[in-house]
């Protein structure tokens, strides 16, 4: 699936952003590098609903 | 001699700060330092302030000194205006130097910023488009 930031930044360099397709932890992981790196500036973060939902498994079971 | 006075800012990106500087100057005019270097008076003597950041007196106005923009301790940067470049005019702000040029810079740096973390975590710019004054970026990435 893809992952997609949307960004908006005001004329007083006040910043929002939207992170989509990226489940729970991975979603808070990239939010919180995005704020660090805009130190100050961010005002507001929408979470999704996909922040909300646990990553599905990778992998499968083999045999019995 | 025009004393220099000190806004403190929220910049902490040095290259993020000097490309959005150069949105309002003309090409060459912003200066990048490893090192604080001294900024020069209206006479041209070297006064005792010093930044990493540097625009020459030339390209700040008729009898300006320079600005400049100096790393402090805690890592943000501030500005370094003089009394008297306090009232002249920049025509790419459409401020003069003082706190409305610093708000000025806000949007620029910000998009640097963020275009710049958005490559650090894999993603690539699809679109950035400028709507009524805000700028829109949308970054993508599988």
């Amino acid at each position: 699936m893809m992952r997609r930031i949307e960004i908006t930044i005001d004329e007083h360099g006040v910043v929002s952003f939207t992170i989509r397709g990226v489940k729970g932890q991975g979603c808070a992981d990239i939010a919180n590098k995005l704020k660090a790196a805009l130190a100050g500036e961010v005002l507001e973060e929408k979470h999704t609903s996909e922040y909300y939902e646990r990553p599905q498994a990778v992998g499968k079971r083999v045999g019995q | 001699m025009s004393k220099y006075t000190k806004m403190k800012t929220s910049f902490t990106d040095k290259e993020c700060l000097a490309a959005a500087l150069r949105e309002f100057f003309s090409e060459g005019s912003v200066e990048v330092f490893a090192e604080p270097t001294r900024l020069v008076g209206f006479e041209g003597e070297l006064r005792a302030e010093r930044a990493e950041i540097v625009v020459r007196r030339c390209n700040v106005g008729a009898g300006s000194n320079d600005i400049g923009f100096a790393r402090e301790k805690d890592g943000t940067f501030s500005f370094f205006v003089s009394e008297f470049d306090r009232s002249v005019y920049n025509r790419g702000t459409d401020t003069r130097y003082d706190q409305a040029f610093v708000e000025k810079i806000k949007q620029p740096y910000a998009v640097r910023v963020a275009e710049q973390t958005l490559a650090a975590l894999g993603f690539r710019v699809a679109s950035r488009e400028k709507v009524r004054g805000v700028m829109h970026i949308t970054g993508v990435g599988f």
